[in-house]
């Protein structure tokens, strides 16, 4: 089985933009596992629950290489194990880590991300994030039937 | 070792929010003890001024991430009282039972995920899980289930929605409470296995003497009640300004405050302590064999008192199902009228107080919160100072674990305080 994880706050802009792009997904291949969520432990670890593969589909902060819209491939090792937007909860890498050690993890995880714009308080995405939903879904799509 | 030395911390783990913390030893004394909060100034205050009376309960809730609820409930508190509207009480019970959910939820993680590491010597939970995996496995359950709660009458998990002035959007039946009562049966088990886990901790000596600031009322105070202090008659929530005074200080962006000019305590320890009485025979029983007293004043010992409260949470929810009669309208209507209104709740980290003003065009012209942790850092560097001086044999390695530890105790939300931690240890 394999699971398509859209996370983000859609009241924060283009941080909304996985839950977007799951919405995507799940409209478009309704036989296909779609979970939303923030993210928060628990609820990442139910969502890839007994799931070989999970495509974890999320914004990516600006940074100094980011280029709004633009959307990458990523493995979870490819992440920074930083500090999130909370320190008080644990982060994806950090979930997955714990999941490892509690038989609570996937096989493997894929993570598309989406280079964000605006992350401000607000609902909407920027246009340049908007515009690479169609990309990002497709992304997902090859992530999610491709060999492993 | 020299006379004098400095150790410091740059950067606070396993709390919520950016901050320091700067010790000074001369001669084994400490000298000077500062948490440095340097997350900026959020300013809700000011940008909540010209906004309509029924949005503070959704904009403050955005104070924080895990106490939300803390927020929307002490907002509404203030605004009903503002207004003159009185809650039906099934819609006070629906509250509670949304709060009890809060409370669950941030217990669970501040004991398991940040806490727990403290005391078995691991660096977190995930190294806990090895060593420990019934127990971690456990916390997420009981932290689900406090999830599943605030999702349930509150919409979502994280800032709920749910909640508006007067009550809410939309209340639950009695069966859709149905399956929540079987996942708290299950939550209960959980919960007293944790008191029995965390009371066989070691816990380091700390005594500590700042007065007590707590809610009380006929039940255990969570949603609301009167506030009760430990060296001093109790005062009506209108007076809260009277007593407890904010003040700037040089060396954090949050507001340090006093009680009549003195350093207090609020969270766990003081709620434990001033309502012990109110808890549930069966979380007195669990306490008690935790061994814990009528009161509690060791810092390190919070974790226990959090398992307590869990368990007295997990309950009450259950007996507020188990009563449950949906009301007969989700909110009362309160139009806003000209005033002062002062609310209160007991966040899991301690006594949460609002205070608004109405203009005649029902507009905010003045607000003030006063959240747990900005009244706790006054107290939160005391015992750093006793902590320090206890251990200034230490190297300043377990020098520094041990001031972290004393700063987790608080489970601090530095963010709620900027409305926290780098260490910086000075020995000379």
């Amino acid at each position: 089985m394999r699971v398509v994880i859209g996370l983000g706050n859609e009241h924060r802009r283009d941080d909304g933009v996985g839950l977007v792009v799951a919405a995507a997904v799940a409209a478009e291949r309704p036989e296909v596992a779609v979970r939303c969520c923030a993210a928060e432990p628990t609820a990442i670890l139910d969502a890839w629950q007994g799931v070989a593969r999970a495509v974890i589909v999320d914004a990516a902060a600006p940074g100094v290489d980011s280029v709004p819209g633009q959307v990458r491939r990523r493995t979870l090792a490819g992440l920074a194990d930083t500090r999130g937007l909370s320190s008080h909860d644990l982060n994806v890498v950090q979930t997955y880590r714990l999941g490892r050690v509690l038989d609570r993890a996937p096989d493997e995880v894929v993570v598309i991300t989406i280079d964000a714009e605006d992350g401000g308080h607000g609902v909407g995405l920027s246009a340049a994030v908007a515009a690479a939903v169609p990309q990002a879904v497709a992304a997902v799509l090859a992530a999610l039937d491709g060999p492993s | 070792m020299t006379d004098s030395r400095t150790i410091r911390v740059g950067a606070l783990t396993r709390v919520e929010g950016e901050g320091a913390l700067h010790v000074e030893l001369r001669g084994g004394i400490p000298e000077r003890v500062e948490l440095n909060i340097y997350e900026p100034p959020r300013f809700f205050e000011a940008f909540l001024r010209g906004r309509a009376h029924t949005e503070p309960p959704d904009l403050t809730a955005r104070i924080c991430g895990i106490c939300p609820v803390a927020y929307q409930i002490s907002a509404c508190n203030a605004l009903e009282d503002a207004c003159g509207v009185l809650l039906d009480p099934q819609l006070v019970a629906l509250r509670r039972l949304l709060y009890c959910g809060e409370w669950i939820h941030s217990h669970a993680l501040h004991m398991y995920l940040l806490h727990a590491p403290d005391f078995l010597g691991e660096p977190d939970v995930i190294a806990v899980a090895r060593n420990h995996r019934a127990a971690v496995e456990r916390g997420l359950a009981l932290k689900k289930a406090g999830n599943h709660l605030m999702e349930l009458i509150g919409g979502r998990a994280i800032h709920p929605i749910n909640v508006r002035l007067g009550g809410f959007y939309s209340v639950p039946s009695a069966a859709d409470l149905v399956p929540m009562a079987e996942l708290l049966r299950r939550a209960l088990d959980d919960a007293l296995a944790t008191v029995s886990w965390v009371a066989g901790f070691d816990f380091p000596d700390l005594t500590v003497e700042h007065e007590l600031l707590a809610l009380t009322g006929p039940r255990y105070a969570i949603e609301d009640g009167l506030i009760a202090r430990s060296a001093g008659e109790p005062f009506e929530v209108a007076e809260f300004s009277d007593h407890v005074r904010e003040t700037q200080v040089p060396h954090s962006t949050a507001l340090h405050a006093t009680l009549d000019g003195a350093r207090h305590l609020t969270g766990p320890l003081a709620r434990y302590s001033l309502n012990s009485r109110l808890l549930s025979p069966v979380a007195r029983q669990a306490a008690s064999a935790a061994g814990l007293g009528d009161e509690c004043r060791n810092p390190f010992r919070s974790i226990v008192v959090r398992a307590v409260e869990t368990v007295y949470a997990v309950e009450e929810a259950l007996r507020i199902i188990a009563d449950y009669e949906p009301p007969a309208r989700p909110f009362v209507d309160v139009p806003a009228r000209p005033g002062i209104g002062h609310g209160v709740s007991e966040a899991p980290r301690g006594l949460l107080y609002h205070r608004y003003e109405i203009g005649a065009d029902g507009l905010i012209t003045a607000a003030v919160i006063v959240p747990p942790t900005a009244q706790n850092q006054a107290a939160i560097e005391d015992d750093l100072a006793r902590v320090v001086l206890a251990g200034s044999d230490l190297d300043d390695a377990a020098l520094t674990t041990l001031c972290e530890r004393a700063i987790r105790n608080y489970d601090p939300c530095i963010s709620c305080a900027t409305h926290f931690l780098t260490l910086r240890i000075d020995r000379r």
